[in-house]
């Protein structure tokens, strides 16, 4: 079975966050990576697109690997998490339960996102997500296309009451999820498998601009990464923060 | 864990000693000797442990002579600090945080409607490992009274360094102030330096080294850390030492684990006592956003950190009647 991890980046700065993405993966194991950004099996549906996720589905048939960890562009890593693998192989398709923040502070669903939790939908935690190829795997990234294509139609019937402005995973993740009914096999009960997310409403700090590097003491490198004197442990999904040329 | 190395911990407990300790350094306001008698009585009556005393010679002539309670009725060790008030004058550190004359300065409150700033004698805190007498340890500051017997778990519990991270109100609430939570938003969460447990090992030894150097160099960890500046706060010292053990994280483990019971329930200074009566505490909870509200709380069988000194000196016969 071969393993690795894919990394969609499509455009700037994505690609370049995703070749630091690679080193640092590449920095602590001797993992796979491949970062997918053209040569799309079922072609490109991102042209003139401001979120360019019209592709993703496509991953499914695009991995090399029979074992994938998904990870989004704008994330570090900071260890040698190879650990995993033997964890994840027993499941089809597995994402993070909780996430933290920098604090390690575990993330809580309705700060993450409201208009999810408005929706009484949790948040998918998809910015790392592991699966293996099979049935489950397939059938959920098949329902994603028709998600993607129609994405208006079901976020009107997911979203009633407060509908998302945007096509983005955060969304497109757990309707898919929601329509299979899989939410109770595919989360992580044992809070192994997680990453550190920055996003400011998680951070139970106060701030003040757009990107918290400017509110936040950061430093270090690849092998020990610090931010408030926190050490950092587990993939750090950093965001539009400027770090990524660490 | 192996089972001879399971029987050799169970051997070593029954035959270790073990006791609490308090460090009682009156200042002009406040008669730290006598609160100690009262904290240890409290001890001595659940959790049936002999206590000792860490003063100074000032200190106990003071209370002996105003007080009718036989300290040594209640310690079974007084440990007289030699170090005398020209002594932390000359401190480099000591001299440091100072408002006029008096050094290290701390503005206590007695409910919302009264304040005074008084000394705080707490920057030797840390040479408790050095001084007790005991091979397993629970320091008490002497505000803390014990209403149940639950720390006695603590002697069970196999890790060298037992301290409280959670707090609670008098309402049963999480600390409103960022301070009593975490060194500031940003930073890492506050270790209450009010319990603590501890033994004499290599690790216990690390810890109170390390919380030596971090007052020593209070300035330079009050700018990484981002914590307010002026009074030196050993609950800030001994969480800056637990994140620099812990390797730069946070988080409970074998070595330094959470006092049984937490969270340590508090009293804060903008609370008082309403009354004592022969089985608990009536309080007047206050409001920490609208001054002028109290609510009535009462707390019987409870383990409590009585910040409001003065309102323990106010009811104190009360109070030292639930513990004879």
């Amino acid at each position: 079975m071969s393993r690795g991890y894919l990394i969609y980046a499509v455009d700037e700065p994505y690609i370049s966050m995703a070749n630091i993405l690679k080193k640092s993966i590449e920095y602590h194991t001797n993992d796979a990576v491949t970062i997918l950004s053209d040569k799309f099996p079922d072609g490109d549906a991102t042209f003139g697109k401001k979120h360019k996720i019209h592709n993703f589905w496509q991953i499914y048939w695009a991995t090399p690997y029979d074992e994938t960890i998904v990870v989004d562009a704008d994330m570090l890593f900071l260890n040698d998490y190879s650990y995993w693998w033997n964890y994840l192989y027993k499941f089809d398709l597995l994402f993070p339960n909780t996430i933290i923040n920098y604090k390690q502070e575990t993330i809580q669903h309705p700060q993450y996102d409201r208009i999810l939790t408005d929706n009484n939908i949790r948040s998918s935690y998809e910015k790392m997500f592991y699966f293996k190829k099979g049935q489950v795997a397939q059938e959920f990234f098949t329902i994603m296309e028709q998600v993607i294509k129609n994405f208006e139609k079901f976020s009107f019937d997911y979203f009633p009451d407060y509908k998302p402005q945007s096509c983005i995973t955060s969304y497109i993740f757990p309707i898919c999820i929601k329509m299979l009914g899989i939410e109770d096999i595919i989360y992580d009960k044992n809070n192994i498998f997680k990453y550190i997310d920055m996003k400011l409403s998680c951070l139970n700090t106060k701030i003040d601009s757009s990107v918290w590097n400017n509110d936040l003491d950061y430093w270090g490198n690849y092998e020990e990464f610090y931010i408030e004197n926190f050490k950092q442990y587990y993939p750090l999904h950093y965001r539009n923060a400027e770090i990524y040329t660490l | 864990m192996p089972k001879s190395k399971k029987q050799d911990q169970l051997k070593n407990s029954s035959t270790s000693s073990k006791g609490a300790i308090f460090l009682a350094f009156n200042n002009k306001e406040i008669n730290y000797v006598k609160l100690a008698c009262l904290s240890a009585s409290s001890v001595r009556k659940h959790l049936n442990l002999p206590c000792s005393l860490i003063t100074d010679v000032g200190s106990l002539r003071h209370f002996e002579k105003l007080e009718y309670i036989q300290v040594d009725k209640i310690f079974e060790n007084i440990i007289i600090d030699e170090k005398t008030d020209e002594d932390y004058k000359e401190d480099h550190f000591y001299s440091k945080y100072k408002i006029g004359n008096i050094d290290n300065v701390r503005k206590y409150y007695d409910t919302p409607y009264s304040t005074f700033n008084s000394q705080f004698k707490n920057l030797t805190k840390h040479n408790i490992y050095n001084l007790t007498p005991y091979d397993r340890t629970i320091l008490f500051d002497v505000d803390y009274l014990v209403n149940n017997d639950i720390l006695n778990l603590a002697f069970n519990i196999d890790a060298p360094i037992q301290l409280y991270k959670n707090a609670q109100s008098l309402k049963n609430v999480i600390p409103e102030n960022i301070s009593d939570k975490r060194l500031n938003e940003v930073s890492i969460p506050l270790y209450w330096s009010t319990v603590i447990y501890f033994d004499k090992s290599p690790m216990s030894n690390m810890f109170f080294d390390l919380w030596a150097h971090v007052k020593e160099n209070y300035d330079y960890y009050q700018s990484i850390y981002k914590f307010s500046k002026g009074l030196y706060r050993t609950d800030f010292a001994v969480s800056i030492s637990m994140h620099l053990l812990k390797g730069f994280n946070d988080c409970v483990d074998d070595v330094f684990a959470e006092l049984p019971a937490s969270p340590m329930k508090y009293m804060s200074y903008k609370d008082d006592i309403a009354s004592v009566d022969k089985n608990g505490i009536v309080f007047f909870a206050n409001d920490y956003k609208e001054e002028w509200n109290n609510i009535l709380t009462y707390s019987e069988g409870e383990n409590l950190h009585m910040m409001n000194k003065r309102a323990i000196d106010r009811h104190y016969d009360k109070l030292m009647e639930l513990y004879v």
